[in-house]
């Protein structure tokens, strides 16, 4: 299977004979380069809208180099006594790191157990897993934040983070089951007959083979969490529990008071996009595997 | 029905008090009943939009002084109307949080607030804070005899032109005539000072396409109309009165052309274009001028009284007036209740008022919110136009947004010309009454 | 001696219900129970500071009879999922197809059309609000520059729905990464018994990538089409369902119904309604698929 966008092209669907190559060639270049262009340029848009004074946000046609380059525009957004986006950084922290680790340790635990071991019932359950994939979370919107009602957990950061500790979320238990179904299963038979239990198995032998789909979950629970807005949105209410998501919709709220300040509503943008692109640029090949998995085996 | 008479003539009174009251500044001890002040407590007060936030902070640092054992933080969530009513039926929610003419009734209706009544008449300190008060605006929050909240501050609106400007056009300042001032001489002051070039408009002559708040009311009750009647049961926006206002309102923007239309300032707002000294005259809020203070720098502005109408010789005004309420989930209602005593503390109401946000609803604290020191000189006129002034239209089954969905689209219809004033107020009123 | 025989034949079973038992109580506890609760908040009002009272299908009645909203917001998502799913097919595809080709610095071209894809959320919402913005924004400056000029996009009734579609296209490369896979899995050995059969690039396209890919496609269609019909952070963020409910998309409707208006009873229902509609949207593309979806099985069939 191709797993990265960096793998040599193995099928070229070539177009046109060889007279026309060059030409079509020109075209693809002009085509790509223009497609280039229009991908990348709204992120050009924020940096530069970002950077600017507020007088020259609103000028069209727009400066594209911002002058002065305002970099107090970032500590502007951030500093805000509405909105103490320290807090909210913290509490991202917070929910997304907690969130992913009990996405993490439950999936892998339950997908190693319907890749790996043999019980009854166990593949009737697996349809139902699949079947939860087809269930809009809309359905259980309104019972569940009753439960979290009940349990008194509203306004608390409790509902954003338990859920993912039972379960992790059937995409997740797939993307395990999947992968753990490709360690060879004599790894199992020789730790069977050492002596070790299932639990061991799990934390010594198949969970420290699993680190690439470790690493891809571990990147999609990071981006759910970290951009996730609804869930924060109808949970959290105080704003000293506010995620990052929510701070930026009270930026949007009150900035400048009726004005939209763009200027800094892009710079608190662009930060709350930094650690989704770091994170990209860093492990890629793991983005595009967890996509090609579930789109491809899927 | 004493909530329904509030409506319309109270307030008159109340301003004519409150004339009174300013001059009658007293310095009566404040603080909270002895029984709850040991009790210890986390409040959080709630407020919709952050102007309030930093003088509140303040007075809750002064509350906290007093009552070591409470701790209090404000804040001012997004979303805010949807966030307050979830979290209080989810069980949570703020101790105290900030409530608004507009939505009170509804709110009170609903039996989510706390009943203050008794607390209220067996406290002196806060017997003292309502009888320096503007009793009106007390009055406002007593639902059917029950007191859920307190009033705090409240809005007026008056009319924002911008100097220079004027000036260099040769004309008298608006403030320097404001007898002459009816809807015919401030048309015309519209007419010259309106200006356009080869890029369009370089300077709208006046704004009079804002919303029921800031526009269209209070031209509307200048000429003997309202939003409801009387007993609230009835819209009667389409009545001979207001569609002479409104004619007059549309003509400045259909036939005149010097006023910008709804959709034209959905891009760019009527307070961005006034700030940026792209209209002359714009009716608009005292919320307005503190920002106004600190962020206008290439021309000076000054505030007036809103234009009258020539076929009564009246003015006409809305308020809303902002009140305090008591969550009826909060575990700790007596330090709640001793902090809600000390939002209406003469120190606490000299916060507000040195804070600029709006006018302070003591009289011996709105002293200091009028002070001219305070910018722009005019600033007696947001005083002054509490003399024609009445509370926005209020329900307690029907609640705002419901009222205001069909309203703000007949609304923008009218304006933009796609139906006539006639047909567009019939059919708001006839959604309106149709929610009854 | 007995027992301990049973509990061996038990114990590698009772290892596996435990291993499994996070997601089992997960799916009790958060799925399961929740749906069964969710079928019966459908037939009552519940303002969730009261109980539940009773109302047996009126929730129903009065979504296909009264509700002003409720038609309006189908017939919005419709035609989101509608334009924007099958252009964000074509679209992704072509530029799959794009970047398949022996072309230099391969790496950098996907690298760039898939980095929009992994942001997402409140930022860029925001961002694409500030795009569109009517007199300053970022896209009729674009448009000036080819000497069109632009509308009022977000405020306007007729371009506020379009505009939101163009922005989803932002994220395509999602789908398009998908579709580079499924095109590295095509046998090279067809595109050469084709060429020898003397089909030019354009047959070889259409009868050997089309149907070799079209499960890949299929995948695409199913997953645009359930994420479409949930649409919601945009459209919270950026127009509010405006301007005259131009936008105002069923999951919007949710929301306000659910946490505005606090009619859970009958946002329970809406979601159901939802459920309904995503399930037989989903059936009928993959009933549908048995047409036009070509599996490599088939192959040997013939």
């Amino acid at each position: 299977m191709a797993t990265g966008i960096n793998t040599a092209v193995r099928n070229p669907a070539s177009f046109g004979p060889r007279a026309g190559r060059l030409l079509s060639q020109t075209g693809l270049y002009v085509l790509l380069s223009l497609g280039a262009f229009l991908f990348l340029v709204p992120f050009a848009w924020m940096v530069s809208t970002a950077l600017k004074e507020a007088g020259d946000v609103m000028k069209f046609p727009p400066e594209w180099i911002p002058q002065p380059v305002l970099w107090g525009n970032f500590v502007e957004a951030f500093t805000q006594d509405y909105a103490p986006f320290g807090i909210f950084f913290k509490n991202t922290i917070v929910i997304t790191g907690t969130a992913v680790i009990g996405q993490l340790l439950s999936a892998s635990l339950v997908g190693f157990s319907f890749a790996r071991l043999r019980w009854w019932g166990r593949d009737y359950l697996f349809l139902i897993v699949l079947a939860t994939m087809m269930l809009p979370y809309q359905v259980t919107l309104v019972p569940v934040f009753v439960l979290m009602k009940v349990l008194g957990w509203i306004d608390s950061l409790l509902p954003l983070i338990v859920p993912f500790y039972l379960g992790g979320g059937a995409f997740y238990i797939f993307l395990f089951r999947q992968f753990m179904m490709t360690i060879p299963l004599e790894l199992d038979d020789a730790a069977r007959i050492d002596g070790c239990g299932t639990l061991w198995l799990y934390a010594r032998i198949i969970l420290p083979l699993s680190g690439p789909a470790l690493a891809t979950a571990a990147i999609f629970s990071f981006l759910a969490h970290w951009n996730d807005f609804i869930g924060p949105l109808i949970y959290l209410n105080s704003v000293s529990n506010y995620t990052l998501s929510l701070g930026l919709r009270i930026l949007q709220g009150y900035g400048g008071y009726g004005i939209q300040r763009w200027n800094l509503l892009m710079a608190a943008s662009l930060f709350v996009m930094m650690p989704v692109l770091l994170l990209f640029f860093f492990s890629q090949k793991y983005f595009i595997q967890g996509i090609v998995t579930y789109g491809v085996k899927g | 029905m004493t909530y329904s008479l509030s409506r319309r003539n109270f307030l008159r009174t109340a301003a004519g008090l409150g004339a009174v009251g300013i001059l009658a500044a007293c310095d009566m001890p404040t603080g909270g009943t002895a029984e709850g002040a040991a009790e210890s407590a986390e409040l959080s007060v709630w407020v919709w939009w952050p102007s309030p936030v930093p003088s509140l902070i303040e007075m809750g640092d002064t509350f906290m002084e007093a009552h070591p054992n409470v701790t209090v933080s404000v804040e001012a969530p997004s979303d805010y109307w949807t966030k307050v009513q979830t979290s209080i039926a989810g069980g949570a929610g703020p101790d105290l949080f900030f409530m608004n003419n507009v939505n009170y009734w509804s709110w009170a209706h609903r039996e989510v607030l706390y009943d203050m009544t008794e607390l209220a008449a067996a406290d002196d300190a806060m017997q003292d804070n309502i009888a320096n008060s503007w009793q009106g605006a007390v009055d406002f929050y007593n639902y059917k005899g029950r007191q859920f909240g307190m009033p705090y501050m409240y809005t007026s609106i008056v009319l924002y032109y911008n100097e220079d400007y004027i000036d260099s056009k040769g004309l008298a300042l608006p403030a320097d005539i404001e007898d002459e001032m009816d809807w015919n001489r401030f048309r015309e002051y519209g007419l010259a000072l309106h200006e356009e070039d080869d890029d369009g408009v370089a300077m709208w002559g006046l704004h009079s396409t804002g919303g029921i708040e800031t526009g269209w009311l209070n031209f509307v009750r200048a000429n003997g109309g309202d939003f409801l009647n009387d007993d609230n049961s009835e819209c009667i926006i389409d009545a001979p009165e207001s569609i002479e206002a409104w004619n007059y309102l549309v003509n400045l923007r259909r036939e005149d052309g010097i006023s910008p239309s709804p959709e034209a300032l959905q891009a760019e707002g009527a307070n961005s274009l006034f700030q940026s000294g792209k209209i002359a005259l714009y009716p608009s809020g005292n919320w307005e001028m503190s920002f106004l203070n600190e962020q206008l720098k290439d021309f000076s502005y000054n505030i007036t009284l809103l234009p009258f109408s020539p076929q009564t010789g009246e003015r006409g005004g809305t308020t809303n007036i902002v009140g305090v309420v008591i969550n009826n989930n909060t575990p700790a209602e007596g330090p709640a209740w001793n902090l809600m005593t000390h939002l209406l503390s003469k120190d606490s109401q000299d916060k507000l008022a040195r804070a600029n946000v709006l006018a302070p609803v003591r009289h011996d604290s709105a002293e200091l919110y009028y002070d001219p020191e305070l910018g722009p000189a005019n600033r007696r006129a947001a005083f002054e136009m509490q003399e024609w002034t009445s509370a926005l239209p209020t329900h307690d089954i029907v609640t705002w947004g419901e009222m205001m969905q069909p309203t703000t689209e007949w609304q923008t219809e009218i304006f933009e010309g796609r139906v006539s004033v006639e047909e567009g107020l019939a059919n708001m009123a006839d959604s309106v009454n149709s929610l009854f | 001696m007995h027992r301990s025989k049973l509990w061996r034949q038990i114990r590698p079973h009772a290892a596996g219900w435990l291993c499994a038992s996070p997601w089992i109580l997960g799916f009790l506890i958060f799925t399961l129970g929740p749906m069964l609760w969710s079928i019966y908040y459908s037939l009552t009002e519940y303002p969730l500071i009261r109980p539940p009272v009773w109302v047996g299908l009126d929730n129903f009645r009065v979504m296909f009879q009264e509700d002003k909203f409720f038609y309006n917001s189908l017939r919005v998502t419709t035609l989101y999922a509608i334009v924007a799913v099958p252009l964000h097919l074509v679209t992704g595809f072509l530029m799959a197809v794009m970047l398949n080709q022996k072309i230099r610095y391969i790496a950098l071209w996907r690298t760039i059309y898939f980095l929009p894809s992994v942001v997402s959320g409140v930022a860029v919402a925001l961002l694409w609000q500030w795009i569109f913005n009517s007199d300053f924004g970022l896209a009729n400056w674009l448009l000036g520059l080819v000497g069109i000029d632009g509308p009022s996009w977000l405020l306007s009734p007729t371009w506020a729905l379009p505009a939101l579609i163009i922005m989803s296209l932002w994220s395509v490369g999602g789908s398009m990464v998908i579709f580079i896979a499924g095109l590295q899995g095509v046998p090279q050995a067809l595109y050469e018994a084709a060429e020898m059969d003397g089909s030019n690039a354009v047959r070889r396209f259409w009868h050997v990538t089309v149907p070799m890919i079209s499960p890949v496609i299929l995948f695409n269609l199913i997953i645009g089409l359930i994420a479409a019909l949930q649409t919601f952070t945009q459209a919270f963020i950026m127009t509010a369902g405006g301007p005259k409910q131009s936008t105002h998309f069923f999951m919007l409707h949710l929301y306000n119904n659910a946490f505005q208006w606090l009619k859970m009873g009958y946002a329970s229902a809406l979601a159901w309604i939802l459920f309904a509609y995503i399930l037989v949207a989903t059936l009928f593309v993959i009933r549908s698929s048995s047409v036009w979806v070509f599996y490599e099985g088939e192959i040997k069939g013939r």
